[in-house]
C-alpha cells in the first residue's frame, strides 16, 4: 500500500531485562509518539515508567515480561515514521522474535552495559541476519550505572564485534545509551564525550536503502483472486518483484502459457506498476490462470521446482516429523509438502552446525523440502516475499515452521532418467514383465520371509528378475546405525522405500519383507510410488500363532526381558486399514504365494 | 489492499464489519479499490445496538444504497425486547449483550469464516499486539497466547472446525493516516466528525451529546456546545471533544498538533486499564 510504504521497518530485541522496553518507551516519548493521556496513565509523582508504555497485555504486566510482538510507531523529526516491532526477550519466544524480524530492515539490539553480552543477544542477532535484517544498531544500555563507561563500552565492542560482523550486516552502529536518563536516545549525552554523538534516532533516520526490490528485478506477480467484470477477467495480486505495464509479454510459471498484458490498474486508475503495489491485470487472451499462479516475464528462465533447500525455523511445540505431509503456504500459493531430510541443525547461540535428524521448537535447520506440486520460489536473499514460506499442520491448522529458500535441489537432473538411453521401460522389456514393489507387512514370525522366498523361487523359475529386501538383511547393512524406536523405525522404512524405488527403476520385481508396524510410515512409503507400482500385502497371523512359531526365538527373548521394543510385545502393530491383499497367515503357504504371483504376473508391459 | 484480497481469496465466506466510522469508511473504500473494476465480492455487516447516533444510521443506509452493498444489519433483538440500555445495565454489560453477543450471533448465522475490520494497532495498547490476521477459537474467543506467528505477506488461513479469522488490513495505519487518506481521496464521512452546535451534558468530565429522549437528564442540564467526535459509537457511551474543526483539512491540522489518544472518548474502554483485552477475549471485535 502506498500509504505505508514510506515506513522504516525496525525491530527492537535483546535479552530479557536488558532494558529494551524502557529504551523503546523513552524513544516513543521523546519522539512525541505517545498520546498525552497514555503518558499520564504511566506517570506517578512526575516519574514516567517507560517500560509500562509498551508492555500491552495484562498477563505481561503481571509477569513483568513481554510475551508477544507489539507494533509501535515512532515519528522521526524528518517526518518519516518507523514501525517498531517489539519482540520478546524470553528465550522460549524465539519464534516471535523471528516474526518481528521478518519484515524489518533495521534492528536495535539492546545490550545491558552492566551484565554484558548474553547468549540471547547472539541468538537474536543470528535471527535478525537469518530473517534478512541488513542494518544493526547496538544500543548498550544503563551506561549511567557504569563506573568507567568508556572502557566497558570498548570491551563490549571488542567482545561482540567479530561475531556480529560475521553475519554480514550492511552496517553496525554501536551507541552507549540510558533508557532511564535518555542518554543518546534523541539527544547526544554529556556522559559520553568520547562517543561520536550519534543517537539511536539519528541511526534510525540514517538513509537506508529500503528498495528491497528494484523495478529491474524479474517480475513476480502471484494471483490472489480473479475478478470477472463484463465478460472480462481481471487478475488481482501484489507485485512482489519487478514491474508491469501494458504490452509486457508474460507467462504463467506453472504452465508456461504465454500472454500479453492488456491493462494494469490500481483501483480505477491505469498504472505502470512497480513492486509493492496491489494491482489488477487484464491479459490479451483467455488462459488457465487462477489463485496461487505466478506471472513472470516471458523470457524469464525461472522454473517451478519440487525440491528446495531451505533454512527452517521450527515454531511448534510438536517437533518436525520427517516425511509427514504439511501444507506449504507462500503468498497465495499452497501445496502439500514434506521435509525429507535435515542436512544440519544450527546452534543459534554459537553459530555451530550440529548433526541431527529432527527439529524441535525454536530450532533452526537446513532442510530439504519436497513439494507435491512444483512451485516457483526465489532465494530469500533475492526476495522475502517470494523466498519465504510457512508450513501449516493440516490437523491443527497451526503455523509450525517458517522457512527461507536457499536454492532448488536438482535431484531430478542428478538422476536424469531421460539422459540414460536405457530406462525402466526398456529394462522391463528385457525382463518380459513390469516391475512392481510388493510390500509385505505383519508381525514378526507371521511368515513374511517364507512367503517372499517362495514367491521369488517361482519368479526365478519363470526367468523373472527379482530381489527381496528383507528386514534382517536391511538391519545389518543399510540401516545398521538404527535402533527400534518409532523414529528409527520410520527412518528404516524411508530408506527401504528409497532403495525399492531404485530397484523398481532397475526393472525388478521388488519384494519388501518388513514388519513396518506403523501405518503412517507405510503410507509414506506408498506415497513414493505410482498407485499401480505398489502392492501392500498384509500377512495377517494372530500374535499367539507367531509367538508359537517364534522361528528366531525373538518372542521368548522379549518376554524374558523387562522392557522391549519388539512389535507385538513392547510396541504396537497397527494393522493396515485397506491393504491391496489381505492374506491369512495360518492358511497353506501355496495359497498366499499364488495370490501374490497372480498380482505380479498379470501386469502388462507398457 | 493485499490483505483485503487475501481475505477474499483465502476465505470461503468473508464479511466486512462496517461500523460507519472513519476507519470503516477507509476500509470500504480500499475494498472497492481492491476489487475494481468488479464490485466488492462479500457482504457488509453492521452491528446495530439501537443506540447509535441517528446521523450514523442515515449515513449507513445512504452509502449502502449508493455503493450497492449487500448490507446485513444485526441487532440483539431479545436484549432490546428485555429493555437493555447502557443506563440500566451499565456500560460493560450493555456492550457485551448488544455488541459482543450480537456480533458472535451475526457471524455464526451467516457462516462467515473471515471477518474484516478497521481496527488499528495505534488505538489501544492491547491492539498493538494484535496480528493482522487473528484466529478466534470456537465461540469467537481470543486466546492471545495461541496467536499464529505471522510472516511476510503469507497468511495462514487454514482453520479447524469452529475457528474463524479476523482480518485487520489497517493494522499499521494511525488516526492521522486515516484522515489524510480521507482528505486525499475526498471521502465522505458522517457529519458528526465535524464540529457543530450540539445539545450536550457533562458527565465525569466527558461531554455526552444527547441524540434522543432516552438519555436521563436533569432539567436545564442540556447545553448547546460546539462539539465534534474523534470516534463514533453508541451516543451515550461516546464523548465528544470541544473543537472548531469543521472540515477534513481542519481535522488533519488539529491532529497534527493534538496529542490526546482518540479512544480517550470511549467510555467503555476506561473501566480498568485492561478492559479492551478482556472484551476481546470474550469475542468483542
Amino acid at each position: 500500500m502506498t500509504e505505508t510504504s514510506a515506513l522504516i521497518r525496525a525491530v527492537i530485541c535483546g535479552a530479557v531485562d536488558d532494558g529494551k522496553s524502557t529504551l523503546l518507551g523513552r524513544l516513543l516519548v521523546e519522539t512525541e509518539s505517545v498520546p498525552l493521556d497514555e503518558l499520564e496513565s504511566v506517570t506517578t509523582d512526575g516519574l514516567v515508567d517507560y517500560a509500562l508504555l509498551t508492555d500491552g497485555l495484562a498477563s505481561e504486566r503481571a509477569q513483568g515480561i513481554t510475551i508477544d510482538v507489539a507494533h509501535r510507531q515512532l515519528s522521526l523529526p524528518d517526518g518519516r515514521r518507523v514501525l517498531m516491532a517489539d519482540s520478546p526477550g524470553h528465550e522460549q519466544y524465539t519464534r516471535n522474535m523471528a516474526v518481528a524480524a521478518s519484515l524489518a530492515d533495521v534492528a536495535v539490539l539492546v545490550i545491558d552495559g552492566e551484565r554484558g553480552i548474553r547468549r540471547q543477544s547472539y541468538r537474536h542477532a543470528a535471527i535478525c541476519a537469518l530473517m534478512g535484517v541488513t542494518h544493526v544498531i547496538v544500543a548498550v544500555t544503563k551506561i549511567d550505572a557504569l563506573a568507567d563507561p568508556q572502557t566497558r563500552f570498548a570491551e563490549l565492542q571488542l567482545e561482540a564485534g567479530p561475531r556480529l560482523a560475521a553475519h554480514g550486516f550492511a552496517s553496525i552502529e554501536w551507541i552507549p545509551t540510558s533508557g532511564h536518563r535518555g542518554d543518546n536516545v534523541t539527544h547526544a549525552s554529556t556522559l559520553t564525550p568520547w562517543h561520536s554523538g550519534l543517537t539511536v534516532v539519528d541511526a534510525l533516520a540514517a538513509p537506508i536503502a529500503i528498495a528491497e526490490s528494484p523495478s529491474s528485478a524479474p517480475l513476480r506477480l502471484a494471483v490472489q483472486t480473479v475478478m470477472r467484470e463484463q465478460g472480462q477477467r481481471w487478475y488481482a495480486g501484489r507485485i512482489a518483484r519487478g514491474s508491469l505495464r501494458p504490452g509486457d509479454a508474460v507467462r504463467v510459471a506453472r504452465t508456461s502459457t504465454p500472454a500479453v498484458v492488456a491493462e494494469v490498474r490500481l483501483g480505477d486508475e491505469p498504472v505502470l506498476a512497480v513492486a509493492g503495489q496491489s494491482i489488477a491485470v487484464r491479459l490479451d487472451r483467455e488462459i488457465d490462470l487462477s489463485r496461487g499462479d505466478v506471472l513472470v516475464a516471458d523470457g524469464d528462465p525461472a522454473e517451478p521446482q519440487r525440491v528446495w533447500l531451505t533454512d527452517m525455523v521450527w515454531l511448534d511445540a510438536q517437533p518436525l516429523e520427517l516425511g509427514r505431509g504439511y501444507l506449504l503456504r507462500s503468498g497465495a500459493s499452497e501445496t502439500p509438502a514434506r521435509v525429507d531430510f535435515v542436512r544440519s541443525v544450527v546452534d543459534l547461540d554459537s553459530g555451530d552446525e550440529l548433526g541431527g535428524r529432527v527439529l524441535t521448537m525454536n530450532d533452526l535447520g537446513r532442510v530439504e523440502l519436497v513439494l507435491d506440486r512444483p512451485l516457483l520460489l526465489d532465494p530469500y536473499a533475492d526476495s522475502r516475499h517470494t523466498g519465504g514460506l510457512v508450513l501449516v499442520d493440516r490437523a491443527t491448522a497451526r503455523t509450525v515452521a517458517a522457512a527461507m529458500v536457499v536454492a532448488p535441489v536438482e535431484r531430478e537432473s542428478e538422476v536424469t532418467r531421460h539422459a540414460f538411453a536405457i530406462d525402466r521401460a526398456r529394462r522391463e522389456e528385457l525382463n518380459g514383465l513390469r516391475g512392481v514393489v510388493v510390500w509385505l507387512t505383519g508381525l514378526p514370525g507371521s511368515g513374511k520371509s517364507t512367503i517372499a522366498d517362495d514367491v521369488e523361487k517361482r519368479l526365478f523359475e519363470r526367468g523373472v528378475r527379482s530381489f527381496t529386501l528383507d528386514g534382517d538383511t536391511v538391519r545389518s547393512t543399510l540401516s545398521e546405525d538404527l535402533g527400534f524406536t518409532p523414529d528409527d523405525r520410520r527412518e528404516n522404512v524411508r530408506r527401504v522405500a528409497r532403495v525399492a524405488e531404485l530397484m523398481l527403476d532397475a526393472g525388478l520385481v521388488v519384494i519388501v519383507s518388513l514388519v513396518s508396524p506403523f501405518r503412517a510410515d507405510r503410507d509414506l512409503a506408498r506415497e513414493r510410488f505410482a498407485a499401480d507400482d505398489f502392492i501392500e500385502v498384509y500377512v495377517d497371523t494372530p500374535l499367539e500363532v507367531c509367538e508359537q512359531r517364534d522361528p528366531k526365538g525373538l518372542y521368548a527373548r522379549a518376554r524374558a526381558a523387562s522392557s522391549s521394543q519388539m512389535t507385538g510385545v513392547g510396541q504396537e502393530y497397527e494393522e493396515p486399514e485397506s491393504p491391496d491383499l489381505h492374506l491369512d497367515g495360518t492358511a497353506p503357504i501355496e495359497q498366499s504365494v499364488a495370490l501374490i504371483l497372480e498380482r505380479i504376473t498379470s501386469r502388462r508391459l507398457r | 489492499m493485499w490483505a483485503i484480497r487475501e481475505a477474499a481469496g483465502a476465505g470461503e465466506r468473508p464479511v466486512l464489519l462496517y461500523s460507519i466510522g472513519k476507519d470503516s469508511t477507509v476500509l470500504l473504500h480500499l475494498a472497492a479499490k481492491a476489487f475494481a473494476p468488479a464490485s466488492i465480492p462479500f457482504p457488509v455487516m453492521h452491528i446495530d445496538t439501537t443506540f447509535k447516533f441517528r446521523e450514523m444510521i442515515a449515513f449507513r443506509d445512504r452509502r449502502a444504497a449508493e455503493l450497492g452493498l449487500d448490507l446485513r444489519v444485526v441487532t440483539n433483538h431479545e436484549a432490546v425486547a428485555q429493555g437493555v440500555t447502557p443506563f440500566r445495565e451499565g456500560a460493560d454489560e450493555y456492550t457485551r449483550l448488544m455488541k459482543t453477543v450480537a456480533l458472535r450471533r451475526g457471524l455464526d448465522e451467516g457462516g462467515f469464516d473471515i471477518a474484516l475490520g478497521g481496527a488499528r494497532r495505534d488505538e489501544e495498547r492491547s491492539r498493538a499486539k494484535e496480528r493482522m490476521f487473528s484466529v478466534r477459537e470456537r465461540g469467537h474467543v481470543w486466546d492471545p497466547a495461541a496467536q499464529r506467528p505471522e510472516f511476510w505477506t503469507t497468511v495462514n488461513a487454514s482453520l479447524t472446525p469452529g475457528q474463524t479469522l479476523r482480518a485487520f488490513p489497517l493494522s499499521n495505519w494511525t488516526e492521522l493516516d486515516v484522515w489524510r487518506y480521507i482528505l486525499r481521496e475526498g471521502l465522505e464521512v458522517v457529519p458528526l466528525y465535524f464540529t457543530a452546535e450540539r445539545p450536550s451534558v457533562e458527565r465525569s468530565g466527558q461531554l455526552i451529546v444527547i441524540d434522543d429522549d432516552r438519555y436521563p437528564v436533569e432539567p436545564g442540564e442540556v447545553v448547546p456546545r460546539r462539539v465534534r467526535f474523534r470516534t463514533l459509537g453508541c451516543y451515550p457511551l461516546t464523548a465528544g471533544d470541544e473543537s472548531e474543526a469543521a472540515t477534513v483539512a481542519d481535522i488533519v491540522a488539529e491532529l497534527e498538533s493534538n496529542r490526546r489518544s482518540e479512544r480517550a472518548g470511549r467510555l467503555i474502554d476506561g473501566s480498568g486499564s485492561s478492559s479492551m483485552e478482556a472484551k476481546k477475549v470474550e469475542g468483542y471485535f
